[in-house]
């Protein structure tokens, strides 16, 4: 009766371990898909709301000062607006001649970017940015304004 | 003895059903949420966009609805659905009088993810407001 009872709690124990290590198990890899896969739509969020910030200062402001295209040596802010949604070929051109980093720094993207400008058609007018388009992570955001007297949209890049 | 311990092993085995059922709810429920959160900022910031573009193009000031969708369809992608109402108003005897009010795109909301934005706008003539104006476009992800 003694040698039973013991062999009989022992089997208990070996099932009540073996349960424990996969109930363990499953969740400690449930724990790790769970924070991997959460750290990575932050990086995610935080990519895409940087382009749309960062989509906003070129389309929605003049910058600082708001004739900084004449006198690019004070420029504080860029902008590459005459007002709201209504870009300036003059601003665009000066910001394409500003060294790469400076333009990251100006618009607020830590990784890289690239963007054009196409008509309506399709029909591409202006590129400025990095255009390797390489990364694990990418970010595409487009915008509409207004480029002379013909609707233009901006499709920006974020990626790295 | 024996009939016990069974009873504790069957136990402990309903506890780990149980906790293995309630993490998958928390991971299919997790993983139903929407990934792409910034979606919906963009379509809005799209939406005041297409508003800022056809006040600042002076398509608002024509009154025209053929005009006004016909820009209206060029700036919308083919992933979105569109409704838009332009009001304009008249200002008389200290009030304001609705006269025109156009309506584009597709009648109903199609969408429970609808964004819509808002734009107060004047319409000159001879340098004197004509109208003033208040135009609404709703978008959505098809």
């Amino acid at each position: 009766m003694h040698a039973r009872r013991g062999q009989s709690n022992s089997i208990d124990a070996l099932v009540a371990t073996a349960a424990f290590v996969l109930c363990l198990t499953f969740i400690l890899s449930f724990w790790s898909i769970t924070i991997s896969s959460r750290a990575e739509m932050v990086k995610r969020s935080r990519l895409e709301y940087s382009a749309i910030a960062a989509s906003d200062v070129l389309i929605k402001s003049s910058g600082t000062p708001s004739n900084w295209e004449d006198n690019i040596t004070g420029l504080k802010m860029i902008g590459l607006a005459s007002s709201p949604n209504v870009l300036s070929l003059n601003k665009l051109s000066n910001f394409s001649a500003l060294d790469y980093s400076i333009q990251k720094t100006m618009i607020g993207i830590d990784l890289e970017y690239y963007f054009y400008l196409e008509y309506a058609n399709g029909t591409k007018i202006f590129s400025n940015g990095n255009s390797s388009l390489s990364g694990s992570q990418i970010t595409v955001i487009r915008r509409i304004a207004l480029l002379g007297n013909e609707t233009v949209s901006m499709v920006l890049f974020a990626y790295g | 003895m024996a009939r016990r311990g069974f009873v504790f092993t069957l136990d402990a085995l309903l506890s780990v059903i149980t906790l293995v059922g309630f993490l998958t709810a928390i991971y299919f429920l997790s993983s139903q949420a929407p990934y792409d959160a910034a979606s919906g900022i963009l379509m809005k910031k799209r939406a005041g966009d297409a508003l800022a573009v056809l006040d600042a193009s002076g398509v608002l000031a024509t009154v025209n609805e053929t005009a006004i969708n016909s820009s209206l369809e060029q700036m919308m992608t083919e992933a979105n659905g569109y409704r838009a109402t332009f009001d304009y108003y008249y200002y008389w005897n200290d009030g304001f009088d609705k006269i025109y009010s156009l309506e584009i795109g597709t009648p109903q909301q199609a969408s429970s993810n609808a964004v819509m934005s808002q734009r107060e706008f004047l319409v000159f003539e001879s340098s004197r407001i004509k109208y003033y104006g208040i135009g609404r476009i709703w978008i959505w992800e098809k």
